[in-house]
């Protein structure tokens, strides 16, 4: 299966700090991909790269084979992207916007794109400005899909979107993977909302890849082991121990079971997956 | 993108178009009856007339007339506010942080703003053109007495207009893309473009060229009336110097000052005490000459802060 | 049609909610042999969830023998299903109403009505 996004060793350098620092991680065809971390990960500086908006100070990313910054012409059609705070011409009508998209885009598809303003019940004449949060999502969605891209990227998309809105956003999303050839990445630092549509993570923090791979594996290749006080030595030596909790009679240890836990001094549960990610979050 | 610039560019055009058609709608009247007046009043016949009464007729037409023509010093920033004004999409497209979604269209960055800056000089062309055209036209009647190379008219006719304006949306252009706020980028060209105007009409037009210097031995004419006089007329001696006071009283009487009267002084006199009238100009066959140098002046540094521009955007915008 | 609906905290994973309600709506007749199953593309964009849950769902009641996919045109309980429903299922629904009536009278909440069904069932399948 060919990588949809490719990264070996990607780095960003501002000044003197790495917002961004070998970073190699490949996102395979046709998954949704969620990209988590706090505020300040350099999730957004990942995305920027991988889309050419920015060039990198050390290692390259490579989207569907490409360099979006060497190789635009190839890469950009191919591509939707859809920016923090989801921006758009706050001056132009939806349906202006509309038209940019297909002055814009070679594969342009106008029907796909009126057929989802129209069924989000907005007027094509209303100005982009005056839309909610919401709306404007949407709309920027739709300019994103209507490219009918391989790939589509989104940074935090959902960030200032209330509970409805944001259902309403990963089910278009998901109507739209649904109908087969696209990649997803969305980057967003809530958890619970990725659980439902991805299928791939990756875990960024302080400008580095703490964790990445398919949920699936992710979720069981995870287990809490809670007993007595006491160290995680022998655990260790077998597993590998993400995070170390200790109070006064007990120890709960987050671990990436490399086969099963044999150990009987642990009680061995399964862990959702925000506390997977708390714990490689906490543990920088 | 062709559409997609012009219509972020739309409202800004707009706003042009109108103060140049309010502008119009203003002068046009005026402009009709300057040159009616002109034409009618016996005006037009004087011009090169060097009859004392033709004088009067020039100086009376002038007078009328004073009040409009002062109007013009109010118009030298126009350009340049209207320049600048053409600037601010693209500075807004950075201030707005919507290159975000330009960029990630299927166009390149370089073809984005190579159309830009294309739509950009267009329209400011466009807009130098239209105010060039209207100034012309009604200061025909005054150039015909002044010259052209007078400050109110330099500027507003021939080519320089156009160069003023491109610089003007230049350094709007450079000072926006570096701090990436279209008000401050606006007052920031506003403030450049009046000083370097100041510093090129005051400090350098006047050296464009070595100005002629003639010693005449009567006051000048009116054939120096359309030139662009640096200093004079004045009384010299024979050697270029300001005559000693003595000598000057001998002909104009007691208390007398020397500059700005040769006209009034009695030519004998003048000849009797070695005393020649001294010019300094620049013929108004030279204006052509000095617009090209002007407009050439504004247009490389135009094209400097373009470059600088495009090279920020190019490779540093992130 | 049926209509779908996700329980996020019950810990059940979300592929065999689907394949559960599935189950439990042919045997009380909301799905009839030769019903179309919601597409995957109206599931998803109505729980927003990863079209691969449903394909997995939709799969596994196939092995199943509940549903057939056919190929163009979607998803379909199963001909060789007979519905069959319980009979009267009305009267067993008003049964159990009154039953929850005199529990919640005698002071049991929702908790516990699932707690007492849950023991007996227990009790009475380990007797079985």
């Amino acid at each position: 299966m060919n990588a949809a996004l490719e990264t070996h060793g990607l780095g960003k350098r501002y000044g003197s700090r790495w917002a961004l620092r070998d970073c190699s991680l490949a996102v395979p065809e046709g998954s949704v991909a969620a990209l988590v971390g706090p505020n300040g990960a350099g999730k957004t500086t990942l995305l920027h790269l991988a889309v050419g908006l920015a060039p990198p100070s050390a290692g390259d990313a490579r989207i569907l084979g490409w360099s979006a910054r060497e190789q635009p012409e190839l890469v950009l059609p191919r591509i939707g992207f859809v920016a923090q705070e989801h921006p758009l011409y706050r001056g132009f009508t939806i349906a202006e916007m509309l038209k940019l998209g297909r002055k814009l885009n070679p594969s342009w598809d106008a029907a796909l794109a009126h057929e989802r303003i129209e069924r989000l019940g907005l007027s094509l004449k209303q100005k982009a400005g005056t839309l909610s949060g919401g709306q404007q999502a949407q709309v920027a969605l739709t300019l994103a899909l209507a490219k009918r891209p391989e790939l589509l990227v989104l940074d935090e998309p959902m960030a200032a979107l209330d509970p409805i809105a944001r259902r309403e956003f990963l089910g278009a999303l998901m109507e739209a993977v649904a109908e087969g050839g696209l990649t997803v990445i969305l980057s967003s630092h809530i958890i619970a909302d990725l659980e439902r549509v991805c299928d791939h993570l990756v875990v960024l923090a302080g400008g580095a890849v703490q964790l990445a791979g398919p949920l699936e594996d992710v979720v069981s290749e995870h287990r809490l082991l809670t007993g007595p006080r006491g160290d995680a030595d022998e655990v260790a030596r077998v597993h590998a121990v993400i995070e170390e909790r200790h109070s006064e009679r007990q120890t709960t240890l987050l671990v990436r079971a490399n086969g099963h836990v044999y150990d009987a001094r642990w009680e061995v549960t399964p862990v959702g997956l925000e506390d997977i990610v708390l714990g490689y979050l906490g543990r920088r | 993108m062709l559409w997609v610039g012009w219509r972020q560019q739309r409202t800004e055009a707009l706003i042009v178009a109108s103060v140049i058609a309010l502008l119009a709608a203003l002068m046009i009247p005026t402009g009709i009856h300057l040159a009616n007046v002109y034409d009618h009043d016996g005006v037009a016949a004087c011009v090169t007339s060097e009859s004392e009464s033709c004088n009067t007729v020039l100086m009376v037409f002038q007078d009328r007339f004073h009040g409009l023509t002062s109007l013009f010093n109010w118009l030298q920033l126009l350009p340049g506010m209207l320049g600048a004004l053409l600037a601010a999409p693209l500075v807004l497209e950075l201030e707005q942080r919507t290159y975000r979604l330009a960029w990630t269209q299927s166009i390149t960055r370089r073809r984005w703003l190579a159309t830009k800056l294309a739509l950009l000089g267009g329209a400011a062309i466009v807009a130098a053109a239209l105010l060039t055209v209207l100034i012309s036209w009604w200061r025909g009647p005054v150039d015909e007495i002044e010259g052209r190379f007078s400050e109110n008219a330099f500027s507003f006719e021939g080519i320089v207009p156009y160069a003023y304006m491109l610089f003007a949306a230049a350094l709007a252009l450079a000072a926006g893309v570096v701090i990436r706020r279209a008000a401050p980028a606006f007052a920031i060209a506003l403030i450049g473009f009046f000083a370097a105007r100041i510093v090129v009409t005051n400090s350098l037009r006047p050296h464009f060229m070595d100005p002629v210097v003639k010693l005449l031995n009567k006051p000048p004419s009116g054939s120096l009336h359309d030139a662009w006089v640096l200093s004079g007329p004045s009384l010299v001696d024979r050697h270029g110097n300001p005559p000693a006071r003595a000598l000057v009283y001998q002909c104009l009487g007691p208390g007398a000052h020397v500059a700005g009267q040769a006209k009034q002084v009695p030519i004998e006199c003048l000849s009797k005490l070695g005393l020649v009238t001294r010019v300094e100009y620049h013929p108004a066959s030279r204006f052509w000459t000095f617009q090209w140098i002007e407009a050439g002046l504004f247009v490389g540094v135009s094209a400097a802060l373009v470059a600088f521009a495009a090279w920020w955007i190019l490779k540093r915008v992130n | 049609m049926i209509d779908f609906h996700l329980d996020s905290r019950s810990g059940v994973p979300t592929y065999l909610q689907i394949v559960q309600q599935v189950r439990q709506a042919i045997p009380l007749g909301l799905l009839a042999s030769g019903d179309q199953l919601p597409t995957v593309k109206d599931v998803v964009a109505h729980l927003a969830i990863n079209p691969n849950t449903v394909l997995k769902a939709y799969r596994d009641l196939d092995h199943e023998g509940l549903v057939e996919a056919r190929r163009g045109q979607g998803t379909f309980v199963s001909s060789r299903v007979l519905p069959d429903p319980p009979r009267d299922v009305a009267g067993l629904q008003r049964e159990l109403g009154e039953w929850v009536k005199r529990a919640r009278a005698a002071g049991v909440d929702d908790e516990g009505l699932y707690a007492l069904f849950g023991t007996v069932l227990h009790r009475m399948e380990r007797a079985a």
